[in-house]
C-alpha cells in the first residue's frame, strides 16, 4: 500500500471537490480516510450507517430482563418478609430494573461505539501527529503505483 | 502563555506545568485527607460510639455529607447532558469542568454510607453476589436501591466523562513522548479522527446524554426515598423526590460556578470561561433558587396546616427552637442573599455569581443537615427530645477531609487532563450559530432561491 495524503486548511471547498473526484476515478471509499482534530462542518459520505441506537435499545432490553431475573432470584433465594410486601414486589423491583436497564443501555452504547469506530487496543494508528486543529487531512491508501499516480494528480495537481 | 499560541497549546499548558505553589497545595490537601483517613481508621477500631450519633439520632454528619455530595454530583453530568441535548453552544467550555465534578463528588459521596457502617469492611454485602447463603440483599430496602442507583450513575458518569475526552487524549498522545505518550496512547484507544469516528462519537454522546438524564434524576429521587419511605416526622413526604432533585441541581450549579471561577483564575482560562457563562449559569441558579424556595414553602405550609403533633414538633424545632439559627441561616444562604444578587443584572457578574454560589453551597449543606437530624431528634417519645446530636471529632475531621479530597482530586485531574474540551471549543460552528444573519440579507437569499 502507498499512502498519498493532503492537508486542507478549513473551511475549504477543495476537500469536497477532491473527494468527489477520487470517487469518480473509482477509488474505493474504504481506501479513503478524512482525518481531523474536530468534527468537520461538512457532511462526508464516508461515515456509513450506524446501528448504535438499535443496539443500545437491545442492550437496554437485555439489562431489563437481567434485572428482573436478578431480583426474582434474590428474593426467592433468601425470603425476607418486609412490611407485608410480596416477595417479588413490583415497585422495589421496578427501581432496580430501571437502573440496570439504563446502565445496560449506556454500556452497550460505549461498546458499540468502540466497535463501530474501530477503536480499541492493538489497532494500528496512522502516524499523522502533524495534523493541527482547524485543518483536515485526506489520506488515500493506494493499491499500486499506477493508482498512486492517479491519486497524486487529483490531490496535488 | 502568549495569546498568539494555538488554542490547543494554551489549553494543554497546565498539563506541562508544575509550580512549587501547586505542589505545596497538593501536599497540604493530602495531609488533611490523611487526617480524615486516620480518623476513619480510629472510628473503625473503636466503633461508632466514638461519634456523636446516639439513639434516636442515628444518622448525623455522614448521611448529611452523603446527600450533600450526591447533590453536588448533579452539577456535571446532568447539566452537561441537558446543555448537549439542547445544543446550547455556550456549553462547550464548561462541560468537562462539570462532568469531572460529578465523578469526584460521587466517589466521595458514595464513601459516606460505608464510613457510617459499624463494620465498614462488610460493605460489599450490599452487592447481589452469590455467596454461601445464596444471594440475600434486601431488595425491598431503599438503601439497596441506593447501591444500584449510585453504581449506575457513577459508571455512566465516568463513561460520559471519558468519551468526549478521547479526541483530546489523542491530541496529547501525538504531541508527547515517553511515559505521557504511552499513557495517553493507551487511553486514546487508537483514536485517529476519521469522519466515521467523529460521527459515531457525537451520536454516542447524544445517546448517553439522553440516558444519563434519566439516571441522574432517579439517583437523587432514590436518595430522597431513603428518608421519605420511613414513617418519621418531617421525612414521610411525597414531595421529597422532586424537592431533592431540584436541591441537587441547585447545589450542583453553585459548585460548578465556584469551580469555573477557580479554574479561570488559577489556569488562566479567561478567554474561554467568559462573563457570559457565569451570567447564564447565574440565571439558572436564580431559577433553581426560586424553585427551592417554592418547594420549602409548599412543604412547610402543608405541615403547618396539617398540625400533626409529631410533625409540628419537628417543624417548631427547625423554625423557632433548637435548630432555628441553622434554619434561618439556610433560608438566608439559599434565597435571601442569592436572590437579589442573581436577579439584578448589574450584580450578576463573575464575583456576584461566585458570592451567591458560595452561600448556596453552605445553605444546601445546612439544608441536608436539617433534613437528616431534626426529623430523628424530634420523634414521638418525649424523652427522645432530651438527647440532641452534637458531632464529635471524627465526624468533623472526616467532613473537612471530604472537601479536601474533592479539591485534591480535581487539582490532580486538572494536571493530567485538559479541563476544557479542546475539540469542542475549536470545532467550527455552523454559520447560523456563529454569525446571526440579518433579516434583510436572509430575505434577499430567499428571494434569490425562489
Amino acid at each position: 500500500m502507498i499512502e498519498i495524503s493532503r492537508r486542507y486548511p478549513l473551511p475549504n471547498p477543495h476537500l469536497e471537490r477532491d473527494l468527489a473526484s477520487l470517487q469518480q476515478a473509482g477509488i474505493d471509499s474504504r481506501q479513503i480516510a478524512v482525518l481531523s482534530r474536530e468534527p468537520l462542518p461538512v457532511e462526508l459520505p464516508a461515515s456509513g450507517r450506524s446501528r448504535l441506537s438499535l443496539l443500545a435499545v437491545t442492550g437496554a432490553i437485555a439489562g431489563m430482563a437481567g434485572a428482573l431475573g436478578l431480583v426474582a432470584w434474590t428474593v426467592y433465594s433468601y425470603r425476607l418478609h418486609v412490611g407485608g410486601m410480596p416477595f417479588f414486589a413490583p415497585l422495589p423491583a421496578g427501581v432496580i430494573t430501571y437502573e440496570m436497564t439504563l446502565l445496560a443501555a449506556i454500556v452497550t452504547t460505549v461498546v458499540v461505539f468502540f466497535l463501530e469506530a474501530g477503536l480499541g487496543p492493538g489497532r494500528r494508528v496512522p502516524p499523522h501527529p502533524e495534523l493541527q486543529s482547524g485543518e483536515a487531512l485526506l489520506s488515500v491508501q493506494c493499491r499500486d503505483l499506477e493508482q498512486a499516480e492517479w491519486v497524486r494528480r487529483i490531490l496535488v495537481d | 502563555m502568549s495569546t498568539a499560541a494555538p488554542v490547543s497549546t494554551r489549553l494543554l499548558a497546565p498539563l506541562y506545568g508544575g509550580s512549587r505553589r501547586f505542589r505545596l497545595i497538593v501536599m497540604a490537601l493530602a495531609a488533611i485527607v490523611a487526617c480524615a483517613a486516620a480518623a476513619f481508621l480510629t472510628q473503625a477500631v473503636v466503633g461508632l460510639g466514638l461519634t456523636g450519633m446516639r439513639r434516636p439520632v442515628f444518622w448525623g454528619f455522614y448521611i448529611t455529607n452523603f446527600v450533600f455530595w450526591i447533590g453536588i454530583s448533579h452539577a456535571g453530568t446532568l447539566i452537561s447532558a441537558i446543555l448537549r441535548l439542547t445544543k446550547a453552544t455556550w456549553r462547550r467550555p464548561i462541560t468537562r469542568c462539570a462532568e469531572a465534578i460529578t465523578v469526584f463528588a460521587l466517589m466521595i459521596g458514595g464513601l459516606f454510607p460505608i464510613l457510617h457502617l459499624g463494620r465498614p469492611w462488610l460493605f460489599y454485602w450490599l452487592a447481589p453476589y452469590a455467596n454461601q447463603r445464596v444471594i440475600w440483599p434486601n431488595i425491598h430496602s431503599p438503601l439497596e436501591w441506593d447501591f444500584f442507583a449510585i453504581s449506575t450513575y457513577f459508571s455512566g458518569s465516568l463513561l460520559y466523562l471519558y468519551l468526549p475526552l478521547i479526541p483530546d487524549l489523542a491530541l496529547i498522545r501525538d504531541r508527547s513522548a515517553g511515559w505521557r505518550r504511552r499513557l495517553y496512547g493507551a487511553l486514546a484507544v487508537n483514536w485517529q479522527g476519521t469522519q466515521k469516528q467523529w460521527h459515531r462519537l457525537e451520536f454516542a454522546i447524544q445517546l448517553m446524554a439522553a440516558a444519563i438524564i434519566g439516571v441522574a434524576i432517579s439517583v437523587h429521587t432514590i436518595v430522597s426515598w431513603d428518608f421519605s419511605m420511613s414513617i418519621v416526622p418531617s421525612w414521610h413526604s411525597t414531595i421529597f423526590g422532586p424537592y431533592f432533585v431540584a436541591g441537587a441541581i441547585f447545589s450542583g450549579i453553585a459548585a460548578l460556578i465556584i469551580v469555573m471561577a477557580l479554574l479561570r483564575r488559577l489556569l488562566h482560562f479567561e478567554q474561554w470561561l467568559q462573563p457570559v457563562h457565569f451570567d447564564n449559569l447565574g440565571k439558572l441558579l436564580l431559577t433553581m433558587s426560586l424553585l427551592w424556595g417554592y418547594f420549602v414553602a409548599a412543604e412547610m405550609i402543608t405541615v403547618w396546616y396539617g398540625n400533626d403533633p409529631s410533625e409540628m414538633a419537628s417543624f417548631w424545632a427547625r423554625v423557632s427552637q433548637n435548630y432555628a439559627p441553622l434554619f434561618w441561616t439556610m433560608v438566608a444562604c439559599n434565597f435571601l442573599i442569592p436572590f437579589p444578587i442573581l436577579a439584578i443584572k448589574k450584580l450578576r457578574t463573575i464575583t456576584g455569581t461566585v458570592i451567591a454560589s458560595s452561600t448556596v453551597v453552605v445553605g444546601m449543606w445546612l439544608e441536608r443537615f436539617l433534613i437528616v437530624v431534626p426529623g430523628l431528634a424530634e420523634q414521638r417519645l418525649p424523652f427522645d427530645r432530651w438527647l440532641g446530636y452534637v458531632p464529635r471529632w471524627p465526624e468533623i475531621v472526616i467532613t473537612v477531609g471530604s472537601f479536601a479530597a474533592m479539591t485534591l482530586l480535581y487539582l490532580l485531574f486538572s494536571r493530567l487532563f485538559p479541563m476544557i474540551s479542546i475539540w469542542e471549543v475549536t470545532e467550527p460552528q455552523p454559520v447560523a450559530e456563529a454569525v446571526p444573519v440579518p433579516v434583510a440579507v436572509r430575505n434577499e437569499i430567499q428571494e434569490e432561491a425562489q
